[in-house]
């Protein structure tokens, strides 16, 4: 019985991570381009270990004093230029979205609004690849979901490190 | 009462080298008796059986920590497909292992140990792979889940303490960045966590009494328990002392819970069921909240005198800890004679 109950479980459970992989990836390949200028955080060397802290420039620009001060999350809404980088249009108040914008989960913190991920990782070595990032290469699927999938220079040309074999 | 104390018949007295020294010491038992009988009790090649596991637990954490170190610097030329088919198949490979072995053995048991472990090694690469680095509550919370239900059906203490210390993992981060307490409320999370540990002690010690589960009645998981849930509790009653003027309501409120707790397990392992271990790690526990009861007062009074401060401080380390350790002798002699 109890081996039964083993297995049932184990079904489960790699079903759920794979599925959560083809969730991701159906983003990844079918979602809609997206870059997050990335604020300067000071000191520009924030790169520790094999992962890098992010902040977006949306953080800084969106008015965190709207919000009510027990507020402690909620979306933004957003809208991208010509060049594919979104700009901060307002917070969102359950309103409907006009054509074009997009909504941004985000958590606010001591007073600065903050969004998620808030971090890159990366293989262990290739900071210096990165160091020159500007922007968050973000894709958004229909429903809102979005996934970082890397990062762009100032070009807006995501950052592709090539691995000698 | 007394004739209760004699009516243990011989076979219930535990037998160890103490018992037979003591025979031997009156001059009950001959030496070659006493070299029979310790031999019997702990057999000559027994280091051999000991440096055998030990040989054995360190060739397997080489093995794995030379994998974990092969995926750690060929990162960025492993495709993500391979990385996270290659785990899958490595969580695969354990649970058919676990089957083939059965639960109710050993080896059955480690295999589900380490499958469960694997699936955390997946939600880590997962979350590198797809950048959900931010929220990593959301990948012990996953781990904490997936592991459930196999924890459930393990019937291995070594797998609930894994688990154990993932949810409480869990707990931690959930709370900093989901929870997003402020800062009155922020040290309740010894609240939950006291509760969660104290909770897995109670039952712990509840299915034991009830002899419900045979493999819960290792003494270890007593004493890991009792020490993580004390170590829990006395935090904030030391964060309370420390700053009294500072503590939020959740300070307090955490701080009595712990000093309830320390009270509770004071009563158990003295009275109801008598363990020296845990009793002790108690009363050490309690020497340490005493201390900093001191300390703060000699900080207050001396704050200009050091040398007196530091004077004062160490006698009344040296009186607390003494008596403690006369109060604990004292009762282990008094264990002893209750129980034989």
């Amino acid at each position: 019985m109890r081996t039964k109950i083993m297995i049932a479980l184990s079904v489960l459970v790699l079903a759920t991570m794979n599925y959560s992989i083809y969730e991701k990836e159906q983003i990844k390949q079918h979602g809609e381009t997206l870059l997050l200028e990335l604020a300067p955080v000071d000191p520009r060397s924030l790169i520790q270990g094999d992962y890098m802290r992010l902040r977006y420039a949306i953080d800084r620009n969106a008015p965190a004093k709207e919000l009510a001060s027990h507020q402690k999350r909620g979306y933004m809404v957003i809208r991208s230029d010509e060049n594919k980088v979104a700009k901060f249009v307002r917070f969102h108040q359950e309103e409907d979205l006009a054509a074009g914008e997009k909504l941004l989960h985000f958590h606010k913190k001591y007073s600065r609004v903050q969004i998620v991920p808030d971090s890159f990782f990366f293989q262990e070595g290739h900071a210096k690849h990165y160091s020159n990032a500007k922007y968050g290469v973000f894709k958004f699927d229909a429903s809102g979901k979005h996934l970082l999938v890397g990062l762009a220079d100032e070009n807006r040309k995501t950052i592709i490190v090539e691995t000698e074999i | 009462m007394d004739t209760e104390k004699h009516s243990y018949t011989l076979e219930q007295i535990p037998a160890n080298r103490g018992l037979v020294e003591e025979l031997y010491s009156h001059g009950k038992i001959t030496r070659e008796a006493r070299e029979y009988a310790l031999n019997l009790l702990y057999p000559h090649n027994q280091w051999g059986l000991w440096i055998s596991r030990l040989l054995l637990t360190i060739g397997a954490a080489l093995m794995l920590s030379g994998v974990v170190y092969l995926f750690a610097f060929n990162w960025a030329k492993i495709t993500p497909a391979m990385k996270l088919s290659s785990i899958q198949f490595g969580i695969i490979g354990c649970l058919i292992g676990a089957y083939f072995f059965s639960l109710q053995r050993i080896t059955g048991q480690v295999l589900l140990l380490s499958g469960s472990v694997l699936v955390g090694v997946f939600m880590a690469v997962f979350g590198q792979i797809y950048q959900t680095g931010a929220d990593a509550y959301q990948l012990f919370m996953m781990w904490s889940l997936f592991a459930l239900g196999w924890t459930l059906v393990s019937n291995f203490a070594v797998q609930w303490i894994f688990w154990l210390v993932i949810t409480n993992i869990f707990i931690v981060l959930w709370w900093e960045q989901s929870a997003l307490p402020t800062k009155e409320m922020k040290s309740m999370i010894f609240t939950y966590m006291a509760i969660l540990n104290g909770s897995a002690l109670a039952l712990r010690e509840y299915f034991t009494l009830e002899k419900a589960y045979e493999w819960l009645e290792a003494r270890w998981t007593r004493v890991v328990l009792t020490i993580a849930t004390l170590l829990i509790m006395l935090i904030p009653i030391v964060m309370w002392i420390g700053e009294p003027g500072r503590a939020t309501k959740s300070v307090m409120l955490s701080g009595v819970v712990g000093l309830i707790g320390h009270g509770a397990a004071y009563y158990f392992y003295r009275y109801k069921l008598p363990d020296m271990w845990s009793l002790a790690a108690t009363v050490l526990s309690g020497c340490i909240i005493v201390e900093s009861v001191g300390f703060k007062i000699f900080y207050e009074m001396f704050r200009r005198t050091h040398s007196i401060m530091f004077l004062l401080m160490g006698l009344m380390t040296l009186g607390v800890f003494t008596y403690a350790i006369i109060y604990l002798r004292k009762t282990a002699k008094e264990m002893v004679a209750e129980h034989v």
